[in-house]
Parts: structure tokens; C-alpha cells; sequence
């Protein structure tokens, strides 16, 4: 297209504010034709083409897959800077993740002119991260011919993950010698999952395969999968999907299964296939409450929650982190009080505000309760001095024994972490009115 | 999240039992806008969050406060007071666009929502 050409695409104020809303709507219908608008008008348009950079690089990762979208319109008009974007976007896949973003990226490259994007993936056929490698071989089909040995080699790769993404590739690609020597070097690979692909590929069944309708897990199968290490792939896809279709029964099974030795593993897996990017959150909070031992754990869950997307369901559980992280920062008794009266006018004029930020699924209804506690044994010590820190040392241990005991996970981990740092505090202040450890003149 | 589907009506309805906040009474405003929510309702809603601030207002006020914080909470406690005015004022102007039908007021009111929005952020 040229220059003139794309001049009769550009739009006007209001065309480029509706755009943009579409851009963003969550239907299909609206979001698609209308990335595929943008990327032709950001061919042209400084506008358009910032906008776009802004899904690309977005928090949100169904914004940056739409990006990808649009971008895939504007490949062949400006292949340097697509190819300098996907760039950037497979160099975050090996930080973050997310199959589905990766396989977009790869799908762009195919638009890319003059073999452009054909050397780009061949050189990811070798890259060392197995995921880039697998999603690589997903986009073979988009070029009809490869140097010879490069679909044997993939199929020896020493991961399963690039095997099965070759075997996927393999359903498009046409009848050769090379493709029938890779299909037999697979077949000699023992995992079941293979197995099962290829046996799909062979007997050309793929398309007359029905997709079982989705059968929500009942709890036993849920624990099963939480006790077993390293979880199942399958079980935790299905689980996700389940937790998705009914978040309220499903997190509340989750909880249960804390203490479980796969549990760390699930929520880390969890966090990338459920859909809704605040489960994803709330799960990634949790890996790390259950992962992390430090004295700084509030402040590095509350690092988790702060760096996501704000979102109104994840807010109890961050005011609630937030709370206990400025808890955890007090350094002496008198800390330690101004903590406990600041908290508890905050949260006087808070809860007339909006008393629902209080509690929500993102939060057990117990954890407030417990951090309420908390807050009332600081502000009955209306003095600092020796009878008063013994007293509340006291306190502090049957409130320590109690927490073990009522509280659930994670939230109890966090109170936890909260009281040993008091704890020490008391003792540190403890131990300078004594002059214990101070130099005797 | 999962609340989305809640009506003002219903967040009405929750006041009753003491649960929801002046957030709710800007739902209902709007909603009270659109002819979705009877005036009447606002205004039941509008008395039983005075009834509200009357009892956070003596909540803060009858706190004690050792010796040793009462510096470094000052300047909570007198943002949280300002807001708890705020709040107040917001109730009043309510009342006045309910009662006299003041576009004026309701304008103000919205604004106020917004200040005492920031300024309980500052808080949090």
C-alpha cells in the first residue's frame, strides 16, 4: 500500500477515539477488525502507530496479545520495527511465560516480507529456551520450505515441548521424505503425551476428534493434583478451567490444599492458565507467601500485588498486605503504637467509605479479624516501659500460638511473619532499658 | 470482580443492614439519575449513613492515644477528621438537590466524592 493510499485510511479525532475504545472492547467481533484497522492506520500515522505501541508493551496481557494483532497488519509495511517488537517480546517470554503471547509473536513473523520472518524463526529453532524453540516449531507451516535436517533435528530435540509443537506443525505440512524420517524418529520417543499426538497425526484424526465438553473437578480430584509433586500439566489446565468457571468453591478447595506438597507448584502453574489476570495474581501472591521465608515477606507480596493491574477484587487482600507490611516495618514499641492508633483511624474512615474493600474471595473473612488483634494489643499499651513490654511480649506468644491454630493460609503466614518481627523488637527494646549489651563505663 | 452484577438497589437494600458506604450512595445517585432507583431510596440511604458517621465520628474522637504517638498520629487524625467533614458535606448537598432539586448541588457533591476519594488514598 502507499503513502497516498494509506492517507485515504487516516482518520479523524472521533474515528481514532472510537478505535481505540474498540481496540479495547472484549468481544471478538469488535476487538479484531478493529486491530486490524489499527495496524494499517499505524502504518501511516504517528498516532496510531503510538497507540499501538502502547498494547504492545501494555501490563495487561490481553492488551499486548491484541497489539500483536494489529501489529501483524502493519508487518509489511514496516518490517524493521515489527521485527525489532517481536524481538522484545520473545526476549520477555524467557522472564514471564505466557504460551499464548508467544505463539502471537510467532504468528506475526509470518507476515514479515522477503524471508524476514522465515530467518528469524529459524534462528529461534536453536534458541535455548524449550519454549521459544516449541513455539518456533508451531509456526513452520507458515513457509512451505525449510533447509533439509531441520524437522529431524527438531524431532530428536531432548524436549517433549518442542517434539509436540513439531507434531502440531507437522498436520500442515506436506508429504516429504524429511517429514516421514521426523514422524519415525518421534515415534521412537516413550513420553504418553507424544504418543498420543502422533497416533492423532498418522491417522490424519485430528479434525473428527469431538472436544469432550468441560466437566468441572470435583474436590478429591482437586486435592489429588495439589498432593502430588510435580502436579499433573493436564490436571492443573483442567483445574484452572474449573476455578475460572467457579471461583468462590474452587479457591476455597485451593486454601484447603495449602499445606499439600504440590500446592507451590499449582499456584505457580495456576497463575498462568487461569484467564482472569487477577486470579493469576492472587495466585502469583500466594507462591510467593508460601515460597519466600524473610523477615521483608509483606513488603515482597506486597511488591506482587502492587506491580499488577489495579483492580477492585484484589483490593481487600492489598489493603490488607499493605497493613501488615507497614506492621512490619516498625523498628521500636513506640512504632509499634503509632502503627496500631494509625490503623485504626484509617480504617474507621475507610470502611464508612466503602465496606466492602474490606472482604472479598480475594481474602479469608478471618484475616481481618486476626489483624484487628493485632492492632488492639498495640493500642492498649499506653506506656513504654518494663511491666508494659513483658506484658506484651505475653501477648504476643498466646497471640502467636492462637494464630497457628485459627487462621488460615496464607494470610496466617504473613501475621506470622508480622509477630516474630515484634517480637524481636520487644526484645531489642527490652534489652537497651535493661543496658544489656550496652558497655559498662 | 465477581460483584459486578450488584445493583444500587441491592447496595440500598445492604445499608439496611449496615453494610455499605458512601461509594454505594454514588451508585445510587447515578442510578437515581437514570430513574433506576426512587429518590425515596437515596434518601433512606442518605440517613442511614449520617447514623453512620455519627458512630466512626465518636469512634475517632473517644480513641486514646498514648503520649509516645500522639505527634506522629496527628496528621492522620486530622485528615481523617477533614474527610469525616467532607463526608458531612456530601451528605448535606445530597439533601439539598434531593429536597430543593439543586443541579448545583449534586454537582458539588459529585466533586467532593472525588476529594474525599484522594484523600483517603493518602490514607490507606
Amino acid at each position: 500500500m502507499s503513502r497516498r493510499e494509506y492517507a485515504l485510511v487516516a482518520l479523524d479525532a472521533q474515528d481514532r477515539e472510537s478505535l481505540y475504545r474498540e481496540v479495547r472492547d472484549r468481544d471478538p467481533d469488535i476487538w479484531e477488525p478493529a486491530c486490524l484497522r489499527l495496524g494499517v492506520v499505524a502504518g501511516s500515522s504517528q498516532d496510531a502507530y503510538t497507540a499501538l505501541c502502547d498494547l504492545l508493551i501494555s501490563p495487561v496481557r490481553e492488551l499486548r496479545l491484541k497489539g500483536l494483532v494489529a501489529l501483524r497488519t502493519m508487518a509489511p509495511t514496516r518490517p524493521e520495527e515489527v521485527l525489532s517488537f517481536l524481538s522484545d517480546r520473545i526476549e520477555e517470554s524467557r522472564i514471564s511465560y505466557d504460551p499464548i503471547l508467544l505463539d502471537a509473536a510467532f504468528f506475526v513473523f509470518a507476515a514479515l516480507p522477503d524471508q524476514i520472518g522465515q530467518r528469524a524463526v529459524s534462528a529461534y529453532l536453536q534458541d535455548q529456551s524449550e519454549e521459544v524453540r516449541a513455539a518456533a516449531a508451531t509456526a513452520l507451516p507458515f513457509w512451505p520450505e525449510w533447509p533439509a535436517g531441520t524437522l529431524l533435528r527438531l524431532a530428536q530435540d531432548r524436549s517433549v515441548l518442542v517434539r509436540a509443537g513439531l507434531i502440531s506443525a507437522l498436520n500442515s505440512l506436506q508429504e516429504t521424505s524429511e517429514k516421514s524420517r521426523a514422524i519415525q524418529a518421534l515415534s521412537d520417543s516413550h513420553d504418553p503425551h507424544l504418543k498420543i499426538l502422533l497416533s492423532e497425526l498418522k491417522g490424519h484424526s485430528v479434525a473428527e476428534i469431538e472436544k469432550p465438553a468441560f466437566q468441572p473437578l470435583n474436590e478429591t480430584r482437586v486435592r489429588e493434583i495439589i498432593r502430588t509433586l510435580p502436579p499433573p500439566p493436564s490436571g492443573v489446565m483442567e483445574f484452572g478451567q474449573s476455578l475460572d468457571d467457579n471461583p468462590a468453591s474452587y479457591l476455597e478447595i485451593l486454601r484447603a490444599g495449602l499445606d499439600d506438597p504440590g500446592a507451590a507448584f499449582v499456584l505457580l502453574q495456576l497463575a498462568e492458565v487461569c484467564r482472569d489476570s487477577s486470579l493469576g495474581t492472587l495466585f502469583r501472591t500466594w507462591h510467593r507467601i508460601l515460597t519466600v521465608e524473610s523477615p521483608e515477606l509483606p513488603l515482597q507480596v506486597l511488591g506482587v500485588l502492587e506491580g499488577a493491574d489495579e483492580c477492585e477484587f484484589l483490593e481487600p487482600l492489598r489493603r490488607f498486605i499493605k497493613a501488615c507490611a507497614q506492621a512490619s516495618c516498625c523498628s521500636s514499641s513506640t512504632d509499634m503504637v503509632t502503627w496500631s492508633c494509625t490503623r485504626q483511624i484509617a480504617s474507621a474512615a475507610h470502611s464508612l467509605w466503602n465496606p466492602s474493600t474490606q472482604n472479598n474471595l480475594s481474602i479469608s473473612p478471618l484475616a481481618h479479624k486476626w489483624l484487628d488483634r493485632l492492632t488492639k494489643l498495640a493500642a492498649e499499651f499506653q506506656e513504654i516501659n518494663l511491666i508494659q513490654l513483658s506484658s506484651l511480649e505475653n501477648e504476643l506468644s498466646d497471640l502467636k500460638v492462637e494464630l497457628e491454630a485459627g487462621c488460615p493460609r496464607p494470610e496466617r503466614d504473613i501475621l506470622l511473619n508480622v509477630v516474630a518481627g515484634w517480637q524481636d523488637v520487644l526484645q531489642r527494646d527490652t534489652d537497651n532499658m535493661l543496658g544489656v549489651g550496652v558497655p559498662l563505663g | 470482580m465477581f460483584d459486578k452484577t450488584r445493583t444500587s438497589g441491592e447496595r440500598i437494600h445492604s445499608t439496611e443492614r449496615g453494610q455499605a458506604g458512601f461509594d454505594g450512595l454514588l451508585s445510587a445517585l447515578r442510578d437515581s439519575l437514570l430513574g433506576q432507583v426512587d429518590p425515596q431510596q437515596v434518601d433512606l440511604y442518605r440517613e442511614a449513613l449520617y447514623e453512620r458517621l455519627d458512630r466512626s465520628r465518636a469512634e475517632v474522637d473517644n480513641m486514646v492515644i498514648p503520649e509516645a504517638a500522639r505527634k506522629s498520629v496527628a496528621p492522620v487524625l486530622e485528615q481523617t477528621k477533614v474527610c469525616f467533614e467532607r463526608m458531612e458535606d456530601i451528605l448535606e448537598l445530597v439533601g439539598d438537590y434531593l429536597y430543593e432539586d439543586s443541579g448545583e448541588a449534586l454537582s458539588e457533591a459529585m466533586t467532593l466524592f472525588e476529594v474525599v476519594k484522594r484523600q483517603l488514598s493518602r490514607t490507606a
